[in-house]
């Protein structure tokens, strides 16, 4: 159906973990660009994020002759899918509440985005904790969170939201890993294990999905300028930074602009692959 | 819902998924070497199966599933 070379626009995108950080950046980006983004969040929106979507909604409104996009939800009805699209504008973000550690949640978001905009055709598995502490000192609930919400979390969304995919024979999935996968990272055995399980994921996906013109990639983003160092300390920060060859942290959009390309139609090449946006940090794992 | 409105379904929807001429969709027919279909293939026909007829399939019913007739007997037995 879709050959190579096909553009796509007016695609839907759902970002998980969209809130903040690396997720929300996503989300603008891909917004800018005119897919519709639906965020997954399962804490309480930040104000400054709902700020921000409302001004960009309402760019978006201006662009598309001042439809309000967030009436859609109650004038479509679930089922409606291919026509959907056309009635939400491009470029609209809304935002949705799901815990990936709950099949319901997970169930109900993919309702939602399925009813606004019809199927979801790019998504960006971001959604991820912390709870750092050395192995000796780990107790289970810190390991089972962490697996459940960066590894299995990913596992659930993808098995519901790749079906349409696969139907429609188009999708670009991107995984969010991190460079400890690779490296290691001191007091993160939990965190590291589930990031790079998502490798392994996310390859087997590639191979098992190919053949539908799905792409599945993974990114591997280094020290990234986000809520989650914060917890680090400025020292270890410091040390940190130290090993990075630019010198510097990442922000948040240096990574969305490398998953915006990987789900972009330009990148209809790329699949299974594991790009580090990481300053060259581990360059050569 | 007679014997051949339920093959007739099934036989549908194996067309739609595996893109098959519909004279091929007999039950002596192999997923794999008539049909031509991928294991993938499959997951999509389960799933098409399920939402035609609303029900619903477990993982370890499949084995063993490997012609049409065999399918269409898994159906039947779920309605």
């Amino acid at each position: 159906m879709t050959g190579g070379n096909a553009t796509h626009t007016n695609r839907t995108a759902l970002v998980t973990g969209g809130s903040r950080g690396i997720g929300l950046a996503t989300a603008i980006a891909l917004a800018h660009r005119g897919d519709n983004v639906v965020i997954a969040h399962r804490s309480e929106l930040p104000v400054s994020t709902q700020d921000l979507i409302n001004s960009l909604n309402s760019v978006s409104s201006v662009h598309t002759g001042g439809k309000p996009q967030l009436e859609v939800s109650k004038a479509s009805a679930p089922g409606t899918t291919p026509g959907a699209a056309q009635v939400a504008a491009p470029g609209a973000i809304v935002a949705v509440q799901c815990d990936v550690r709950s099949d319901n949640d997970i169930s109900s978001l993919f309702d939602r985005v399925e009813a606004e905009f019809g199927y979801a055709s790019i998504i960006v598995a971001n959604a991820g904790i912390v709870a750092d502490t050395l192995l000796l000192r780990m107790g289970q609930p810190a390991w089972d969170d962490v697996i459940d919400t960066n590894l299995t979390g990913v596992f659930r969304i993808l098995k519901r939201g790749v079906r349409p995919m696969v139907r429609k024979r188009y999708g670009k999935v991107v995984l969010v890993s991190s460079v400890a996968a690779f490296l290691g990272s001191p007091g993160q055995a939990n965190y590291a294990s589930a990031k790079a399980g998502l490798v392994g994921m996310g390859r087997s996906l590639a191979r098992e999905l190919a053949g539908r013109n799905i792409n599945v990639n993974i990114v591997a983003p280094g020290i990234v300028d986000t809520g989650m160092i914060s917890a680090l300390g400025e020292a270890k920060l410091k040390e940190l930074v130290g090993s990075v060859p630019l010198g510097r942290m990442a922000s948040p959009e240096e990574i969305a602009h490398v998953i915006a390309f990987l789900t972009s139609d330009d990148a209809s090449y790329v699949t299974g692959a594991v790009i580090p946006v990481d300053g060259g940090m581990a360059m050569g794992l | 819902m007679s014997d051949d409105a339920i093959f007739e379904k099934l036989s549908q929807c194996a067309v739609d998924v595996l893109q098959v001429p519909p004279d091929k969709v007999v039950k002596e027919a192999r997923f794999s070497d008539d049909l031509d279909a991928d294991s993938l293939d499959l997951v999509e026909l389960v799933m098409a199966l399920e939402e035609a007829f609303g029900i619903s399939v477990d993982e370890s019913e499949l084995d063993g599933i490997e012609t049409v007739g065999e399918a269409y007997d898994l159906v039947k037995s779920k309605l």
